[in-house]
C-alpha cells in the first residue's frame, strides 16, 4: 500500500501577522481540528503582543520606554532574546533595532496600508553596528533598550511561532506550519523522507498575488525550518526610488542588493530567517563566501539564477530544468 | 639454530577443467551484464540531469580563519514534470 499523499492531511487556514498561514497535521480529521484551531489562536496571541502596529502591543510598549528598564513577559523576554542571539550570530547582518530606519524607507504601517506616505526621518543616536550589542538585560526579565532604539521582532516572531506550534503539535502526529512563507516541520509524514516544499520562484514585478506560482526545487522538509527573505513582493516606490522592507544595518538604508530572493533550511527557524535576511544586505557574492564558510543549507536567487549550496543538495528532491541552465551551485 | 622446511606439493585437481571453463564463463557474463546495465543506467541519467562532475571549490581564507576546500556533488538527478512530487508547502518572501 502507497503511503497517503501528503496533501491528503488535513489543513487549516488562516490569516496572522500580516501573512497567510497554514497548518497541516497527520491525524484524522476529527481529532486535527482542535489542535489546528489552537495553533490560529497562538499566532494570534503572539501577534497581539509582538506586532509594531498595535500601539497597545507589549512590544510598543517597550518601544515609547526606550532609555528605561523594562519588566517584560516571558514571551517578549524569549523572542528579543533569540532575536538578539542572531544578531550575534550572523556577525551583526541581521539587526532587530532597525525599526526606525524601516519606518523612515516608508514601512511604518501593514503592508497592505504602504502607500504614497512621505519618509520619515529616521532617529538613529547610536552607530547602527554597536545598537543591538547596546540593547541591555538583566535577572527578572528585564530590557533595556537604548535611548531612541525601537525593536522590529517581526520575521524572528513568526518563525519563533512557527517552532512553537511545531513542538506542541508533535504529539498528536507529524506536522507543517506555513508562517507565510516560513515553513518549520516537525515529522515527516508516514512513508516520507520530509514534507515535499517548495522554493518559489520570485515574485514577477506586476504579477498579481493570483498568478499561479512556480517552484524552483522541491526539498524535503523534516525536524527543521525552511525560511525565505526577499526583495521580490514587499517593495514599494518613493521619489521614483523603489524601496523595501530588507534594511542593510551597515548603512541604514534598504540595501542595494542584487539578489531577489535568499532562502535558508536550518534545524533553527530564527537562524534560517537571520542568515536569509542577512544574505540580502550582503548581496550575492559576500553571501556565497559567508554561507559556504558558515555551512548554511541554502539557495540564493538572483537575475542571472540560482546558487544552491552543497549543505542543502542531499535534501533536494528535484530542481526545475530551467534552473539548470543557469550557474546552479557554489 | 636449524630450520626444517617443509615443503607440500597439492596434487593437481582433475576432472574440474569443465567446471573452472564454465565458472569463468558465467563470471565474465555477469561482468559484461552489469557493465551493460550501468552502462544503460548512466545513459538514462544522462538524459534527465545535466552533465556534471564533482568538483572541488576554494573558499579563500578570511583573517584567521584559513581557506577551505568543498567537494561539491553534481546537481541533483531531474525529474520529469509527471513524476515530479507536488509541494504541498512553499517558501517565499513573506506575502
Amino acid at each position: 500500500m502507497s503511503p497517503a499523499d501528503p496533501a491528503s492531511w488535513p489543513e487549516l487556514h488562516f490569516r496572522a501577522m500580516g501573512c497567510a498561514m497554514s497548518v497541516r497535521l497527520v491525524a484524522r480529521i476529527e481529532a486535527a481540528q482542535a489542535p489546528l484551531r489552537a495553533i490560529a489562536t497562538l499566532f494570534a496571541a503572539v501577534e497581539k503582543r509582538l506586532s509594531r502596529f498595535d500601539p497597545a502591543s507589549e512590544l510598543s510598549t517597550l518601544n515609547r520606554r526606550s532609555g528605561e528598564w523594562v519588566v517584560v513577559s516571558p514571551l517578549l523576554w524569549s523572542v528579543a532574546d533569540a532575536a538578539l542571539a542572531a544578531n550575534e550570530q550572523t556577525d551583526g547582518l541581521f539587526d532587530p533595532t532597525l525599526l526606525a530606519e524601516l519606518e523612515a524607507a516608508g514601512y511604518d504601517r501593514s503592508f497592505d496600508q504602504v502607500a504614497a506616505t512621505q519618509p520619515l526621518a529616521a532617529e538613529t543616536r547610536l552607530p547602527l553596528d554597536t545598537r543591538a550589542r547596546n540593547v541591555e538585560r538583566r535577572s527578572g526579565r528585564e530590557l533595556r533598550l537604548p535611548p531612541g532604539v525601537r525593536l522590529d521582532l517581526g520575521g524572528i516572531a513568526k518563525g519563533y511561532t512557527a517552532a512553537k506550534a511545531v513542538d506542541a503539535l508533535r504529539h498528536w502526529g507529524p506536522c507543517l506550519v506555513d508562517a507565510g512563507g516560513d515553513l518549520v516541520a516537525g515529522d515527516a509524514p508516514p512513508g516520507w523522507p520530509g514534507w515535499p516544499v517548495g522554493v518559489a520562484a520570485p515574485a514577477d514585478a506586476g504579477a498579481s498575488q493570483e498568478t499561479a506560482e512556480r517552484d524552483l526545487l522541491l526539498l524535503w522538509l523534516a525536524n527543521a525550518s525552511v525560511a525565505t527573505s526577499g526583495v521580490d513582493y514587499r517593495h514599494w516606490a518613493r521619489g521614483g526610488c523603489r524601496l523595501h522592507h530588507i534594511i542593510d544595518p551597515r548603512t541604514g538604508q534598504p540595501a542595494q542588493t542584487d539578489l531577489r530572493t535568499a532562502t535558508v533550511l536550518d534545524p533553527s527557524a530564527v537562524r534560517a530567517e537571520a542568515w536569509a535576511t542577512a544574505a540580502l544586505a550582503l548581496g550575492a557574492a559576500a553571501a556565497e563566501q559567508a554561507w559556504l564558510r558558515k555551512r548554511i543549507a541554502g539557495v540564493l536567487v538572483d537575475d542571472a539564477g540560482l546558487r544552491v549550496t552543497p549543505a542543502l543538495q542531499p535534501l533536494i528532491a528535484w530542481q526545475a530544468p530551467e534552473t539548470l541552465a543557469q550557474p546552479t551551485r557554489l | 639454530m636449524t630450520s626444517a622446511k617443509r615443503t607440500t606439493s597439492r596434487p593437481k585437481p582433475k576432472g574440474t577443467g569443465g567446471l573452472t571453463q564454465l565458472l569463468l564463463l558465467g563470471s565474465m557474463l555477469a561482468t559484461l551484464a552489469g557493465t551493460y546495465m550501468l552502462a544503460r543506467q548512466d545513459q538514462g541519467a544522462r538524459a534527465a540531469t545535466t552533465a556534471q562532475t564533482t568538483h572541488t571549490l576554494y573558499v579563500p581564507a578570511v583573517g584567521s580563519v584559513g581557506g577551505v576546500n568543498l567537494a561539491l556533488q553534481p546537481v541533483p538527478t531531474l525529474v520529469p514534470a509527471s513524476q515530479r512530487v507536488r509541494p504541498v508547502a512553499r517558501t517565499r518572501s513573506s506575502r
